[in-house]
């Protein structure tokens, strides 16, 4: 990491270790602002430039957008890359771990049209983000701006793509439908992600929780075993659904009313999270939803505006 | 719900229409389409660098190049999209750096490489490609000329090619087909 100071960078301190590799917080001496620096060990590739940063960095460099983490600059030696991206303070993570949700209410609608206006730019420019969680939802309190992060595991896709083969991580955040072995992934999956923070931010807590059970007895649980017209591709995991007890659907609406969400809000949600991708709503449509209709003026970022939609 | 939009011209179909399938993103579909033409224009090379740039090599010896990188991506069972991303790289690349002949050959391999490791589930091994060219060239000077055109590049290698524009072309020329013509699907 001392290499930095050769491109005028100072360490500030070890914020993270990802799986592919460590992140710094650190200062650029000539401009004074505060940067992340991702870096990643290359020297005992014996493939040389492993792909997955190839394709990753090359499709991080296409998104530049003011709601979306900018890759700044890569910086190359012989051993080591090194990705330099805008540094936020916050992640939406710490940030609904720190505040009552009384205090995040006001704030809602705010973070979420921002994520929705990248999660659309994205998807306008062929982009999956593919690991939409709280925390890869960056917030700059000052500008109370919001940013989404990426550290790799975008995909790019063509249209029509060619289908798939979905690497299982074990993420929360996952769409029910990327269960399915070589099935559809596609913008929607992003979108559900998207619905489960909107869920989270109003309740305080994950929609679905990691741990004790697993996620598709979670998803169960909520919404009810699914059928061929509530989620069309479930006969292909119909031998997991089999040992689940037939139960019925928890009523997330009358929950997420009584924590002082509004109907048009619960009616985005239920969209986000339909279970079939085909009838999920997109992020562009999202944003035209009545519960963001009333929001306009009380919404902080002028980019909400900026970004038009037809 | 997908619902026909309305055409400006009667006649025409709109192959955006299908929002059922998700894997067609037709609500994104035009947006996509309308940025890959701007990146296009951006990125393209100049068409005089054999003129301005080079000094060594000839329009000919690219030729004889990109020729024998089809019969390589053939060999090695490649996606069309990878061969045609890779004369993309090696036009940019030669663009902005004086190539001598006796590395012409290293510049197509190692594009072809690179264009793999972003397009194929399994990129070929780069001792495949140093045993292509009949191990004229090594393991090492292969990564050394990798991570010039990298850095050359800043890591910017998406480029729509002829062959992004293709697939919606054919879906635009193929919708009043009852079925779609084998042919044309694995152009």
């Amino acid at each position: 990491m001392e290499k930095v100071k050769d491109w005028n960078y100072k360490v500030v301190e070890k914020i993270g270790q990802g799986v592919f590799g460590e992140v710094y917080k650190c200062l650029n001496l000539e401009t004074g602002k505060k940067v992340a620096i991702k870096m990643i060990n290359i020297q005992n590739e014996p493939e040389g430039v492993p792909s997955y940063l190839i394709a990753g960095v090359s499709l991080l460099k296409e998104l530049e957008h003011d709601n979306i983490v900018r890759l700044l600059d890569v910086l190359t030696t012989g051993r080591y890359v090194y990705l330099v991206f805008e540094y936020l303070d916050l992640d939406l993570g710490s940030f609904i771990r720190k505040h009552t949700i009384t205090s995040i209410r006001p704030h809602i609608k705010t973070i979420l049209s921002q994520i929705l206006v990248g999660l659309a730019y994205y998807h306008s420019h062929n982009i999956l983000h593919g690991d939409l969680q709280p925390s890869n939802v960056l917030i700059d309190l000052k500008s109370k701006k919001v940013k989404l992060a990426d550290f790799g595991l975008t995909t790019s896709f063509g249209v029509p793509h060619i289908e798939y083969s979905y690497k299982e991580v074990g993420s929360p955040y996952k769409a029910p439908e990327s269960r399915i072995r070589s099935s559809v992934y596609s913008t929607p999956h992003d979108v559900w992600a998207v619905g489960c923070i909107f869920a989270e931010m109003v309740s305080g807590k994950p929609l679905f929780p990691c741990g004790k059970k697993d996620h598709l007895s979670l998803i169960v649980s909520l919404f009810g075993k699914p059928t061929k017209e509530t989620w069309p591709g479930a006969n292909y995991i119909s031998d997991l659904l089999h040992s689940h007890p037939q139960c019925e659907p928890a009523d997330l609406a009358e929950q997420l009313l009584g924590l002082g969400l509004e109907p048009p809000g619960v009616e985005l949600l239920s969209r986000m999270i339909s279970l079939n991708p085909t009838t999920r709503i997109t992020a562009r449509n999202a944003l035209n939803h009545p519960y963001f209709k009333d929001s306009h003026s009380s919404l902080s970022s002028p980019h909400y505006e900026a970004f038009g939609f037809p | 719900s997908g619902k026909l939009m309305t055409s400006c011209y009667p006649d025409h179909v709109d192959i955006d229409s299908d929002h059922t399938d998700p894997q067609l993103c037709s609500l994104y579909a035009a947006d996509i389409y309308s940025n890959l033409q701007v990146a296009e224009l951006n990125r393209r090379p100049f068409p005089n660098f054999m003129e301005t740039v080079q000094r060594d090599i000839t329009q000919a010896m690219r030729g004889i190049l990109v020729d024998w990188l089809v019969e390589v991506s053939e060999e090695y069972k490649l996606v069309p999209d990878t061969l045609y991303m890779t004369v993309y790289l090696i036009d940019w690349f030669l663009c902005q750096n004086y190539i001598e002949r006796q590395r012409l050959q290293l510049l197509g391999i190692t594009c072809m490489l690179i264009a793999s490791k972003y397009e194929e589930i399994c990129a070929p091994r780069v001792e495949e490609f140093c045993f292509i060219t009949d191990n004229t060239y090594s393991r090492e000077e292969v990564l050394k000329m990798e991570s010039q055109v990298l850095k050359c590049l800043g890591f910017q290698l998406f480029v729509p090619t002829t062959k992004t524009f293709l697939r919606r072309f054919l879906r635009a020329a193929q919708v009043s087909y009852k079925s779609p013509s084998l042919e044309l699907e694995y152009l």
